[in-house]
């Protein structure tokens, strides 16, 4: 970062925390129920049993909070997972945890119905964290090559032989998983503040982690030779950011459900914004990631007011042109 | 791991056989109708030529099939999911012993050709994509089920009627079901009070059946209760508590599948739903979800007539 940059970083800091604040605002005045924004300062300090600040306080609050780790978290493990693989089109999906969690998750849902809850989730994070050790695993074992790139064709075919067990679950037992369907779309409708309480500890841990790891990550993001010229193990950076991955995107989606494109979107934005300096790029992501899958979801309350559309069909949305832009432009860069 | 690349062959040689073993077998050779007098059937999917004498039917949708049997013919194969729970009792305890033809979503073409069936009866919604294949195996129909309101399937009621040559019996089986329906409505008192049915959902929200959907459909057309989510394009909506409340029904009906627990449990210490007015008054009422959502059929209205008295009785206040 040059002195020279630095009013520009600022003006961009201060607008992006505007935006962001403005999103939550709308977040929590957008619904079924009507809030003036007095009632929302009033309710924001006080709580009392009423409908409306019941409303407020354990549906519209929680949702728009959970919106914002998710949207971050995504963000942040998306810039991770593109340094770690060098790969502009990576995402944390390239890593199995979306396709690990939904199976694990559908199967439970199928085999062991009792299971709902917090069990439901915790077993979905164990399937993304399988899929990703996995993953890694046959990309170390696998001879020859580059291993940015063995992660990411490895970890596409993975997902996509995971995705179709979950296909195949989900054609042989329709009815049985029709309620899981919703979370499959990946949804933050319905968070409670249990949502939070358990999401938070993955959160912050994951977000100081990879800011402190941020260095690295500009380092790892040069190619293999140059890190290892400037002292940086690639082998035990690669674990420590996927580890890193793992807590944040495997956490969220867990919880809310596969939500795609955030995490391959945001990064791009964010680089175009500031440069290729991890160190600020990740802090940018956190806080565009939030802002993306806030407008999102409160975009996804409009498509059928006041019923709900998971947001995971928003973010799908308005990320595959954008997909289909980045790769057009990425082919023309190299002719 | 011996060989990293033996391992890699091995996961792709039996994704292969998979994809080759679970692809659908197409084509073969047509069919000849039996010879002998044939009456046009109109249906979903077109008109279709059924012969006069029909022993053997395929069904491919639950609703379809409890018809069928209601109307006395005891269906050879069904698609059943391969779950016999998903057929309602009072249909299976007289087709115990009919082959299972797999899933709805995706039928088994090769088990329902080796049953050499002389009827097929399939949902336009579900099967549009291998009406062909079927009609190649047999004369097919086509009747709405999956997403059918109250009159869809008095219209289907009435095509598999035609199809089975028993439309006095299918005339009998809509008539007795009105009359039914207008007896109950005569013992009901729900007045003005509005109902709402819903399922509660893994991940706290709620599966709400708009009016579009058979069961409220048939509550309000036949029995002239104010069901309290109009609808006319979509069958179900997706809701927080938060919409719920904004509906606030008088009578909320809870479908529950049969492999949970109570979803009421679950809700009773969500301090917002007890705001809902419904369970202010008690009148929040657990169903099994398989009888008033996934079965829609006639007696499946007729059963489910049979729990209403409790739910829609007088309100004593």
């Amino acid at each position: 970062m040059t002195p020279r940059q630095l009013p520009r970083l600022l003006v961009l800091t201060v607008t992006s925390v505007i935006v962001l604040l403005f999103c939550f605002y709308l977040s929590l005045r957008i619904g079924a129920f009507r809030f003036s924004t007095s009632e929302i300062l009033h309710y924001i300090v006080t709580k009392d049993q009423t409908e409306k600040s019941l409303i407020f306080h354990d549906v519209r609050l929680p949702r728009a909070l959970m919106t914002m780790i998710i949207g971050a978290n995504l963000a942040v493990s998306g810039a991770l997972m593109q340094a770690v693989t060098r790969n502009p089109l990576a995402s944390p999906s390239v890593l199995g945890l979306n396709a690990g969690a939904s199976l694990i998750v559908v199967f439970t849902t199928v085999m062991l119905p009792g299971v709902t809850g917090f069990a439901l989730a915790g077993s979905g994070f164990v399937g993304g964290l399988l899929a990703a050790a996995l993953i890694f695993f046959m990309s170390v074992v696998f001879k020859g090559g580059d291993q940015a790139v063995k992660i990411a064709l490895v970890g596409i075919a993975i997902q996509a032989l995971l995705s179709s067990g979950t296909q195949a679950i989900l054609l042989f037992n329709e009815e049985s998983t029709q309620q899981i369907l919703v979370w499959l779309a990946g949804t933050v409708a319905g968070t409670t503040w249990d949502d939070i309480e358990v999401m938070l500890p993955f959160t912050f841990i994951g977000l100081i982690a990879s800011f402190l790891a941020a260095r690295r990550v500009s380092v790892l993001a040069l190619g293999d030779e140059t890190s290892v010229g400037l002292g940086v193990s690639i082998f035990t950076t690669r674990i420590l950011l996927i580890a890193i991955v793992i807590m944040l995107a495997g956490a969220s989606v867990s919880v809310v459900g596969p939500i795609g494109f955030v995490g391959l979107i945001v990064p791009h934005i964010a680089r175009y914004l500031v440069g290729n300096d991890y160190r600020i790029v990740l802090p940018y992501c956190l806080l565009i990631g939030a802002i993306l899958l806030t407008v999102a979801d409160i975009s996804s309350r409009f498509v059928s007011f006041p019923s709900e559309t998971p947001v995971g069909i928003l973010t799908a949305l308005i990320g595959t042109p954008y997909f289909i832009y980045l790769a057009r432009s990425y082919k023309r860069r190299k002719v | 791991m011996k060989s990293p690349k033996l391992g890699l062959f091995a996961i792709i040689f039996t994704s292969v056989l998979v994809t080759t073993a679970c692809s659908n077998q197409s084509g073969g050779e047509a069919k000849g109708s039996t010879a002998g007098e044939t009456v046009a059937v109109e249906h979903e999917l077109g008109t279709t030529e059924i012969p006069e004498t029909i022993e053997k039917v395929v069904t491919l949708e639950l609703g379809i099939t409890e018809t069928v049997t209601a109307l006395g013919v005891n269906p050879t194969g069904v698609a059943d999911d391969d779950k016999t729970e998903r057929i309602a009792k009072s249909t299976y305890d007289k087709i115990e012993g009919y082959t299972s033809v797999g899933t709805r979503a995706q039928p088994n073409l090769e088990v329902i050709r080796s049953l050499n069936p002389d009827l097929i009866i399939a949902d336009p919604s579900r099967h549009e994509a291998i009406y062909d294949e079927l009609s190649d195996i047999a004369p097919t129909i086509a009747v709405e089920d999956d997403t059918a309101d109250y009159n869809d399937v008095i219209a289907s009621t009435e095509t598999i009627g035609k199809a089975l040559h028993k439309e006095s019996e299918s005339e009998d089986l809509i008539e007795n079901n009105s009359e039914k329906a207008t007896e109950l409505k005569e013992n009901i008192t729900v007045g003005d009070q509005t109902v709402l049915q819903a399922g509660y959902n893994e991940g706290n929200t709620f599966e709400v059946p708009t009016n579009s959907y058979f069961l409220p459909d048939f509550m309000e057309e036949k029995l002239g209760i104010h069901y309290a989510l109009e609808n006319a394009e979509e069958t179900s909506e997706e809701m927080t508590i938060e919409q719920l409340l904004q509906i606030n029904p008088d009578i909320l009906i809870l479908t529950v599948s049969e492999d949970e627990g109570s979803s009421l449990s679950k809700l009773k210490e969500d301090p917002l739903f007890s705001k809902l007015k419904a369970v202010e008054a008690d009148q929040v009422y657990e169903v099994p979800h398989n009888d008033w959502s996934r079965r829609r059929s006639i007696p499946a209205a007729n059963e489910v007539m049979e729990a209403m008295p409790e739910i829609f009785h007088e309100q004593t206040s």
